[in-house]
């Protein structure tokens, strides 16, 4: 039985050598890009809508402030935010322009008739493909 | 037996009383007609001497003869190593190679034996002046070649019981420690693939990550610690057996073969080899 008992110890050894953690994919959530992040996406947040007039005061025009967050992004990497009006038939995209090196951005809805409500859609896009999205709809007023 | 020693050519006795006597004419080959007196002292006290090596001699010269009606054989008796041969029941010699003795015309009968090998009793014919060689190969005595037969069969067996486990363990140590590094490397894989989830910003890689690429890791992981205990577990067998092997070659006993031909050659005549040896009395009871 002595002589044995190296034998299984050894054996023992190899056998607890092989234990080792499996990976949790449900419990991989912690990535802002993923599809399964938890809780609201605060990757951009839209600072303010505001009706305006323009043209001399014969028209109006709602101007969205969209404010991205590139520092709780996994890693940084280029970035386009779409601005999509939803109340027209006719859905358009708007590009946002921002000041280079700012992380605001302005998007304009022009002619927007007053007491009409004006839904918007905004995108983060990513390499092609839409991150995280966001919808939200106010009236044209002065 | 006196395997390493060098016989003489001749048996010891004649040389010895031959040496004897050329000492003593040496002796009164330098004494002088003026020591007459003393001459006639030493002739007394060395007279039993010189009886006693006329007597020796007389009788060597029977068996030993340097006269010219006389041969020389020379004996080419296999296996060269440790072969004995007693001739004329008087003398004994043990020779590991060729050996030339030199015997009168007339009848000799040889017993030749080695260990493990039949006696060869034979008589040899000795012409006068024709010198002649005599070739013999002694053959192993059935008993032991069946003794080797069994022994042969109990040490392959014995190496089967040691050298099979063995191999089998052996085997599969060298496999549980490739598939432990396999198994290792694969852990690292997909610790790998998590550590980059959380830098992975393109949400299609992300997803092909988290659905496709870590589940196949996963698998891979399950499949090499699955080999790994495999092995790992026929390796811990294959040492258990290794141990019973060992214990149980162990108990395998080897056949001892009693050499009843050395018996019987001791038997024949005890006489001490040429280089040495005693003279031992035997008595002999003859049983009805």
């Amino acid at each position: 039985m002595r002589s044995l008992t190296p034998v299984l110890c050894i054996c023992l050894a190899l056998l607890l050598g092989c234990h080792k953690n499996d990976v949790d994919v449900a419990g991989l959530t912690s990535n802002p890009f993923d599809a399964d992040h938890p809780g609201e996406s605060t990757l951009f947040t839209v600072d303010s809508i505001q009706t305006e007039t323009y043209g001399q005061g014969l028209y109006n025009k709602q101007t969205v402030v969209v404010h991205v967050h590139p520092e709780q992004f996994p890693a940084p990497t280029a970035y386009e935010l779409r601005f999509i009006e939803l109340t027209d038939p006719d859905t358009s995209y708007f590009y946002s322009n921002n000041e280079a090196g700012s992380n605001t951005f302005l998007c304009g809805n022009y002619q927007v008739a007053l007491g009409t409500e004006y839904c918007y859609r905004f995108e983060l896009v990513v390499a092609g493909e839409v991150v995280t999205t966001k919808e939200q709809c106010t009236v044209a007023e002065l | 037996m006196r395997g390493n020693e060098k016989p003489p050519m001749t048996p010891t006795p004649l040389r010895q009383s031959a040496s004897r006597r050329r000492v003593d004419a040496d002796a009164f080959n330098t004494s002088g007609s003026e020591l007459s007196s003393d001459l006639v002292g030493l002739v007394t006290r060395a007279f039993p001497v010189l009886v006693f090596l006329l007597i020796v001699g007389g009788a060597f010269a029977q068996t030993q003869p340097q006269a010219p009606n006389s041969a020389t054989i020379k004996l080419f008796v296999q296996p060269f190593y440790d072969v004995e041969y007693i001739y004329n029941d008087t003398v004994r010699l043990k020779e590991s190679a060729v050996h030339v003795v030199r015997l009168p015309a007339g009848d000799h009968r040889f017993f030749f034996w080695a260990p493990n090998c039949s006696i060869l009793d034979t008589t040899l014919h000795v012409k006068f002046d024709e010198d002649m060689e005599f070739h013999k190969v002694l053959k192993r005595t059935p008993e032991f070649l069946a003794c080797e037969r069994v022994r042969s069969h109990i040490r392959l067996q014995r190496s089967l019981w040691r050298g099979v486990p063995l191999l089998f363990t052996m085997g599969f140590g060298i496999k549980a420690f490739y598939d432990h590094k396999a198994h290792d490397q694969a852990y690292d894989d997909l610790h790998a693939l998590q550590d980059s989830y959380s830098t992975l910003h393109v949400p299609s890689a992300i997803k092909a990550l988290k659905e496709t690429t870590i589940p196949a890791a996963q698998d891979e992981l399950d499949a090499t610690r699955r080999r790994f205990i495999i092995s790992a577990t026929l390796c811990g067998v294959g040492a258990l057996a290794t141990v019973y092997g060992c214990i149980r070659a162990g108990k395998l006993k080897y056949p001892e073969y009693e050499d009843k031909e050395k018996v019987r050659f001791e038997g024949l005549a005890w006489i001490p080899a040429g280089n040495g040896g005693m003279y031992l009395a035997q008595i002999g009871v003859p049983l009805p």
